[in-house]
C-alpha cells in the first residue's frame, strides 16, 4: 500500500506521522514497510472484516448519551497512532504521576484538607462542588482506593502533551481499547506480529493482582463484584467486557443488599459475602440511607459496611470530585504540596472564574475561550465562545457575573493530526486520546497503549468517548521483541486463571431461564421453515402444499414472518410463495423474526458466558456467525436458504446438546432446562392447535409433516410403520411419557426438576408455580382413559382441547411466577423520607 | 437548667416491612454551655445490629438495622442535659458584622477547626437561593459598621413582624424563594429563610436542631407529649462570642430553654431519623417529644 507513505499532514498541526520537515517519524517507518506490503484492496476487506467482528460482538454505545434511543456501533480505524517506547515510557510517566497526585487529593480533601487549609486550593472550589459529599469524609483509604484512572489527552500544535481532563470515578473507555486491540489482532495479525507491539494483557494481569492484593489480608480468594448501572447506562458494553475478561460477574446496584454489616449478593441459594467491589457506575449516590438525591437503585448501608472496612469499593466514590474542571488551576500547587514533585504533564489552561484575577482575564479573552460548568464533569456542557451570537454571548458573560464559582474557562485547542484509512483513502484526522493507569502498590502502572477518538474536521471535541467519528487503536512499539504468541490466545486465557466461587446469581439464573427457551424456540421455527422450504422445493410446481400451511400460520403468529400470514386466506398461491418464501425468512426487520432470535440466542449466551465452557461458547459462535447467504440467482434463493437451515438446525442441536452434555448438575443445568421444557410444550401446544383445527381424521400428508417438526416421525414409524392416523400420532407428542419430545414429558420433567430448585421462602412443594405444573399434569394424564377401555379419537380430542386451552395462560404465569420467585431476589429498598413529612417544627 | 428529654418517633406500616434500616441523629451534643450526662436511644423491636460514628459536622449519628423486619418501628431516644444559660452583655459592643464576612482574602488566614466557618457562609443542599430580593431584605437590618448583635436583634424583630407560623402553609419539599415570598412556615422554613439571607452576606451560618421548652398556660400542669423537635440559626459572631444562636421562630436568642443535638449547613445534613425500607404502605407516622424541667421533677 503505498498511500500511507505518500500521506501529507495538513498545516497548522502537530503531525503524529511526519515532522516539521516532512520526514516520517522513526516509530512509523518500520510500521509503514509492513502496511506497504499489505494490497489496497486487501486493506479495505480487513477494514470490513474488523468493523463486522465488531458488530458481530455487539461493540456499541447506547446512544443514551446522545440523545437517541439506537445503538451506535463502534467503528474502528485500522490505522493505529505508533508510539516508541521511550516516547511512551515518558508520557507514562506522567500519566502515572497524575494519578498518584488524583489518589492523594481524594484523601486530602476528604481528610486533613491540608490544601485547603493552606490556602493552596480555594475554599469553593471544595464547598461549592455539589460532589463535595461530606458522608465520604474519612473513609479508611484502603477500602475506598483508587484502582483505575483515565487521562484525556491531546498535544498541541509544537508537539507538546497536555492532559484535557482527569477520569477517576469510573473511566470509560477501558474495554473499547481492548475490544479494538483484539479485532486488529484478528485483521491485521501479520501486520502485528512484524511489527513488535506492546501488549495491553500485562495491564489487566496487574489489574488483577491489584484487586486481590485489596483484600488479600482477609483472604485468599476474594469475592469480586463489577458494579454496572445496567443495560441503559451507555457503556454496558463495557461492563460486561470486563467481566469476561477479568473473569468477575457483573451486578446492579438491586443485586446487592447489606446483612449483617457486609455487602451481600443476592443469589439463588442464599447472600454470598462480597469482599471487592468494582464499581463502574458513575453515579456517586450509591447509598440511600445516607445521600440525597440518591438513584433509585442504590445499595443502602454500603457507606458505614466500607467505614467499619468490610468490603472494597473501587474506584472509591471520592474521587468522582476530580473529575470537575475547577481543580485543574491548582493541580501544579497541589502536586508540589502532595507528592513533593513537579506535576510532568500540564493540564490544558483552565480559569476558574471564582477568583478575581483569572475571571478579569477570562472577560479580556473571552472570544477564544471555551466555558464550561466548574463542577460538572467536564465534557458533559460547554459553550464555545467564538461560536456563540452575540445576544448568547452577552447572556453567558451575565450567567457568569452572578455566580462566577460555578464556571470555569479553557483554551481552545488544536489537537494533533494522523492518518486514517477512510473510504479507500488515507486521510487527515485529529486525534484525541485516552489511556489509564491501574493501581500497582503504591504507584501506579500505564497502560501501553490506549483509546483514540477521531474527528475529521478541526474544532473541539467533546471529552465524552463516545464522541468522534471513529475510534483508532494506540501502538507502542517494543525495543524488544515481542514473543510470537497471538495476542488473542493469550488474552482469551487471561480471565481464567481467576474465577469467582460465587453461586448462581438471581440475574444468572433469569438469563439461563431464557437462554432454554430462546434455543428451544429458535430450534423450532428452525424446523420449521426448514420444512416449508423442503416442501416448496420437492413437489412439482402446481400442486399445493396445505400440510404446511399450520406451519406458516403458526410462524406468522408468533411473529417469526410477517403476522399477516397468519390469517388463513392470506396465504398466497404456491408459485408466489416460492419467490416470496426465502424474503420472508431473511426479513431483519422482523424484530421477532428467525434471526432476530438468533440474536437474541446469542445475546443471552453472551451473558451467561462466565457459567459456561469454552465449547459452549464456540458453538454460539457458529451459530451466531453462520453466514446469511447473499442469493446469487433467484432461482436458487430457496436451495441456499434449505442449505442454510440445514446448518442452522444442526448448530442449534449442536448448542443444546453441548449445553445439556456439558453442564454439570446444578442450578445452572436446572434453569435452562426448565426453560427448555416450558417452551417445547409451548411450541408443541402451539403446532399441535393449529394442525387440529385443519386436519381431517383421513389426511396422512399433514400427520408426517406434524410428526417430523416435532421430531417424532422416527419413533412413530419404529411404532406404527407407515400407518398414519390422528390418534396414535397425537398420542405420540402429547400423552406419551416415553417420547421426550410429547407435551406430557415436559410437564414430568418439570416437576421432577422443581423439586430440585433451591428453597425460596415459600416450600417448593406448595409454590404456587410447582402447583400449576401439577394441574396440567395430572390434566395431561386424564386425558386417556385409566382402564383398558379403547381410546377413541372424539373424547380424546374433547379433553384434549380443553387442556390445551388451559395450557397457554399456564405456562405465562408459570414463567411469570418464576421470576417472581427466584429472579427478583428481594424488592428495592425506598427512603421512608419519600412518603413521609417528617419536617421540624 | 436541667431536662430530661424523650423523643419517640413511631412508624406504623399496612403490610410487614421485610428489611429496614435507619441511620438517625438525636444524640445531644457536648458544647461549652451544654452537658450531656445520658442518652440512649432504643429502637423496638429491637435492632438486628447497631452501630455508631461521628459525622463530619461532629454530630453523633447511630445506624441501626432491622434484618427481620417489622410491622411498627419506634426509635425512643432518651437524655438528659444541663444547660448553661448563654448571656450576651451588651449588644452593642459586639464587633461590626463585616469583620465576620468570609471573603477569599480571609480564607487563607483560617486553619485547623476554623475551616468550618468557610463552608458554613457558601450555598448548601437546601439553601442555593440567591436573589435581589433576598439581599435588598437582609440589607435593611445590616447597616455599614453595625454591630453583628444589634443586627441580628434588628432582623428577628423584623421575622417576628414580618413572618407568621402556619403549619399548613408548607411542606418538606418547600423551596425557601417560596416560604420568602409567602412568609409562612414552620421553624425549619424560618431556621433556612434566614441562613439564605445572612449567607447572602457570605456570614457564616449553621442550621441548629434540637428541642426547646414549651411554658404550659398559667395555673395549668404541663402536657406530655406536646413538645415537638424544634430547629434555629448559629452565627458566627467573632471570637470572643464565637457562635451564636438564634431563634427565628420565637425570635431571640437563646440561652437554656433549647437544647442543641445537631447542627450542619442545614437540615438535610442533620435529619433526626433517616431510614429506608424495603416493602411499602406506611400507615402513621408519630412523633412526640417530651421536656421535662428537673425541677418539675422535683415536685
Amino acid at each position: 500500500m503505498e498511500r500511507l507513505a505518500n500521506y501529507q499532514p495538513p498545516p497548522g498541526t502537530y503531525n503524529e506521522f511526519r515532522d516539521e520537515t516532512g520526514k516520517i517519524r522513526p516509530q512509523w517507518s518500520a510500521i509503514v514497510d509492513v502496511f506497504g506490503d499489505l494490497k489496497e484492496i486487501d486493506l479495505a476487506e480487513r477494514w470490513q472484516y474488523a468493523n463486522r467482528v465488531l458488530q458481530e460482538n455487539g461493540t456499541n454505545i447506547t446512544g443514551v448519551e446522545q440523545g437517541q434511543d439506537s445503538q451506535r456501533h463502534w467503528e474502528l480505524d485500522l490505522l493505529p497512532v505508533v508510539f516508541g517506547a521511550d516516547q511512551w515510557g515518558e508520557l507514562s510517566q506522567g500519566v502515572s504521576q497524575r494519578a498518584r497526585l488524583v489518589e492523594a487529593l481524594g484523601r486530602d480533601l476528604y481528610g486533613a484538607q491540608s490544601l485547603f487549609k493552606e490556602g493552596i486550593l480555594p475554599s469553593e472550589v471544595l464547598f461549592s462542588n455539589p460532589d463535595f459529599e461530606r458522608a465520604f469524609y474519612k473513609l479508611p483509604a484502603n477500602y475506598s482506593p483508587l484502582l483505575l484512572y483515565g487521562c484525556e489527552l491531546a498535544r498541541s500544535t509544537n508537539g507538546k502533551w497536555w492532559v484535557l481532563a482527569d477520569r477517576a470515578s469510573a473511566p470509560a473507555g477501558i474495554s473499547y481499547t481492548v475490544e479494538n486491540r483484539l479485532v486488529i489482532s484478528k485483521a491485521l495479525s501479520q501486520v502485528l506480529h512484524k511489527s513488535q507491539i506492546c501488549r495491553l494483557a500485562p495491564f489487566f494481569v496487574k489489574m488483577q493482582e491489584t484487586i486481590k492484593q485489596f483484600s488479600s489480608k482477609r483472604k485468599s480468594n476474594p469475592t469480586v463484584v463489577i458494579l454496572s448501572s445496567g443495560p441503559n447506562n451507555p457503556y454496558y458494553f463495557e461492563d460486561i467486557f470486563l467481566s469476561r475478561y477479568l473473569g468477575y460477574p457483573v451486578v446492579e446496584a438491586d443485586d446487592l443488599t447489606v446483612r449483617k454489616n457486609h455487602v451481600c449478593l443476592k443469589t439463588l441459594e442464599e447472600l454470598v459475602r462480597i469482599d471487592v467491589i468494582i464499581r463502574r457506575t458513575p453515579d456517586q449516590n450509591l447509598d440511600p440511607l445516607e445521600l440525597r438525591g440518591y438513584s433509585s437503585n442504590g445499595i443502602s448501608g454500603l457507606l458505614q459496611v466500607i467505614r467499619n472496612k468490610k468490603v472494597v469499593l473501587a474506584n472509591g466514590l471520592e474521587y468522582g470530585l476530580l473529575d470537575s474542571p475547577a481543580i485543574m488551576p491548582f493541580l501544579p500547587q497541589a502536586c508540589r504540596r502532595l507528592l513533593g514533585e513537579e506535576l510532568l504533564i500540564p493540564s490544558i489552561a483552565t480559569w476558574w472564574c471564582g477568583q478575581k484575577g483569572p475571571l478579569e482575564h477570562v472577560k479580556s479573552r473571552f472570544q477564544d475561550l471555551v466555558i464550561k460548568p466548574a463542577f460538572l464533569h467536564s465534557g458533559s456542557q460547554e459553550f464555545i465562545v467564538s461560536e456563540l451570537t452575540k445576544e448568547q454571548q452577552t447572556e453567558l458573560l451575565k450567567r457568569i457575573a452572578r455566580q462566577p464559582e460555578k464556571y470555569v474557562a479553557q483554551e481552545k485547542i488544536i489537537r494533533s493530526t494522523g492518518p486514517c484509512w477512510v473510504r479507500d483513502e488515507v486521510e487527515s484526522g485529529h486525534l484525541a486520546l485516552r489511556t489509564f493507569a491501574v493501581k500497582s502498590g503504591e504507584g501506579f502502572d500505564v497502560m501501553e497503549g490506549g483509546l483514540v477518538r477521531v474527528q475529521r474536521k478541526s474544532g473541539p471535541m467533546t471529552l465524552s468517548i463516545s464522541a468522534g467519528e471513529f475510534s483508532k487503536d494506540i501502538w507502542v512499539r517494543s525495543d524488544k521483541p515481542v514473543p510470537p504468541v497471538t495476542l488473542l490466545k493469550r488474552m482469551m486465557e487471561t480471565p481464567r486463571l481467576r474465577r469467582s466461587t460465587i453461586n448462581l446469581p438471581s440475574r444468572a439464573a433469569d438469563n439461563l431461564f431464557w437462554l432454554g427457551r430462546y434455543l428451544e424456540r429458535f430450534e423450532f421455527a428452525g424446523r420449521q421453515i426448514r420444512k416449508v422450504t423442503e416442501r416448496l422445493l420437492s413437489e412439482s410446481a402446481n400442486q399445493p402444499v396445505d400440510d404446511v400451511l399450520p406451519l406458516i400460520m403458526n410462524l406468522a403468529q408468533q411473529g417469526i414472518i410477517e403476522d399477516s400470514y397468519g390469517l388463513r386466506d392470506f396465504c398466497p398461491p404456491r408459485t408466489e410463495l416460492e419467490l416470496l418464501w426465502p424474503k420472508l425468512v431473511r426479513n431483519t426487520d422482523q424484530v421477532g423474526g428467525y434471526y432476530g432470535l438468533k440474536d437474541e440466542v446469542y445475546r443471552l449466551g453472551s451473558l451467561v458466558r462466565d457459567r459456561m465452557s469454552e465449547d459452549f461458547w464456540r458453538v454460539i459462535s457458529l451459530m451466531k456467525n453462520t453466514a446469511v447467504a447473499k442469493p446469487s440467482l433467484a432461482e436458487s434463493n430457496l436451495s441456499q436458504l434449505l442449505d442454510e437451515l440445514n446448518r442452522q438446525v444442526l448448530n442449534s442441536y449442536a448448542t443444546s446438546g453441548q449445553i445439556m452434555d456439558g453442564l454439570v448438575h446444578g442450578p445452572t443445568r436446572h434453569f435452562l432446562a426448565t426453560g427448555r421444557h416450558l417452551e417445547r410444550s409451548r411450541q408443541l401446544m402451539l403446532i399441535i392447535k393449529q394442525y387440529l383445527k385443519s386436519v381431517g381424521e383421513t389426511d396422512v400428508l399433514p400427520l408426517v409433516t406434524l410428526l417430523d417438526v416435532c421430531n417424532s416421525l422416527m419413533t412413530y414409524r419404529s411404532r406404527y410403520r407407515s400407518n398414519f392416523a390422528l390418534l396414535p400420532v397425537i398420542d405420540l407428542i402429547v400423552t406419551d411419557p416415553g417420547n421426550p419430545h410429547a407435551i406430557i414429558f415436559q410437564f414430568n420433567e418439570m416437576e421432577a426438576l422443581f423439586s430440585q430448585f433451591p428453597a425460596t421462602h415459600r416450600s417448593p412443594q406448595f409454590a404456587p408455580h410447582v402447583d400449576l405444573i401439577r394441574k396440567t399434569l395430572f390434566e395431561l394424564e386424564s386425558i386417556l382413559p385409566t382402564s383398558e377401555q379403547t381410546v377413541l379419537w372424539e373424547p380424546y380430542q374433547n379433553s384434549l382441547n380443553k387442556v390445551l386451552k388451559n395450557m397457554e395462560p399456564r405456562i405465562k404465569q408459570v414463567s411469570k411466577l418464576l421470576t417472581q420467585n427466584y429472579f427478583v431476589h428481594a424488592g428495592a429498598t425506598k427512603q421512608i423520607n419519600d412518603i413521609t413529612d417528617t419536617k421540624q417544627q | 437548667m436541667k431536662y430530661r428529654i424523650t423523643h419517640i418517633t413511631e412508624y406504623r406500616f399496612q403490610e410487614d416491612v421485610s428489611l429496614g434500616m435507619n441511620c438517625v441523629c438525636l444524640t445531644p451534643r457536648v458544647t461549652p454551655w451544654q452537658n450531656c450526662s445520658y442518652s440512649r436511644i432504643v429502637p423496638t423491636p429491637q435492632a438486628t445490629l447497631s452501630d455508631r460514628r461521628i459525622d463530619y459536622f461532629g454530630n453523633t449519628l447511630n445506624y441501626f438495622s432491622f434484618e427481620r423486619g417489622y410491622r411498627t418501628l419506634e426509635i425512643r431516644s432518651s437524655s438528659r442535659v444541663t444547660v448553661r444559660p448563654r448571656t450576651l452583655e451588651s449588644l452593642d459592643s459586639s464587633v461590626s458584622w463585616e469583620t465576620l464576612v468570609i471573603k477569599p482574602e480571609t480564607v487563607n488566614q483560617l486553619n485547623g477547626s476554623q475551616s468550618d466557618r468557610v463552608e458554613m457562609a457558601l450555598y448548601s443542599p437546601l439553601i442555593d437561593f440567591d436573589d435581589e430580593s433576598l439581599r435588598d431584605y437582609i440589607q435593611v437590618s445590616f447597616v455599614t459598621g453595625q454591630p453583628i448583635l444589634l443586627c441580628l436583634q434588628d432582623i428577628l424583630k423584623r421575622f417576628k413582624a414580618d413572618f407568621d407560623f402556619d403549619s399548613t402553609a408548607t411542606t418538606v419539599n418547600t423551596p425557601v424563594s417560596e416560604v420568602f415570598e409567602k412568609k409562612r412556615g414552620v421553624c425549619q422554613d424560618f431556621a433556612h429563610t434566614l441562613i439564605a439571607l445572612l449567607r447572602v452576606l457570605k456570614l457564616p451560618t449553621r442550621y441548629v436542631s434540637g428541642y426547646i421548652r414549651t411554658y404550659p398556660p398559667e395555673g395549668k400542669p404541663r402536657l406530655r407529649g406536646t413538645d415537638a423537635s424544634h430547629a434555629w440559626v448559629s452565627v458566627y459572631c467573632g471570637e470572643l462570642l464565637g457562635w451564636v444562636d438564634i431563634d427565628p421562630t420565637n425570635n431571640c436568642f437563646v440561652s437554656d430553654d433549647h437544647v442543641t443535638v445537631a447542627w450542619g449547613r442545614d437540615y438535610s445534613d442533620i435529619a433526626p431519623v433517616k431510614g429506608v425500607i424495603i416493602g411499602s404502605g406506611l400507615h402513621s407516622l408519630h412523633v412526640s417529644v417530651d421536656m421535662d424541667p428537673e425541677e418539675v421533677i422535683a415536685e
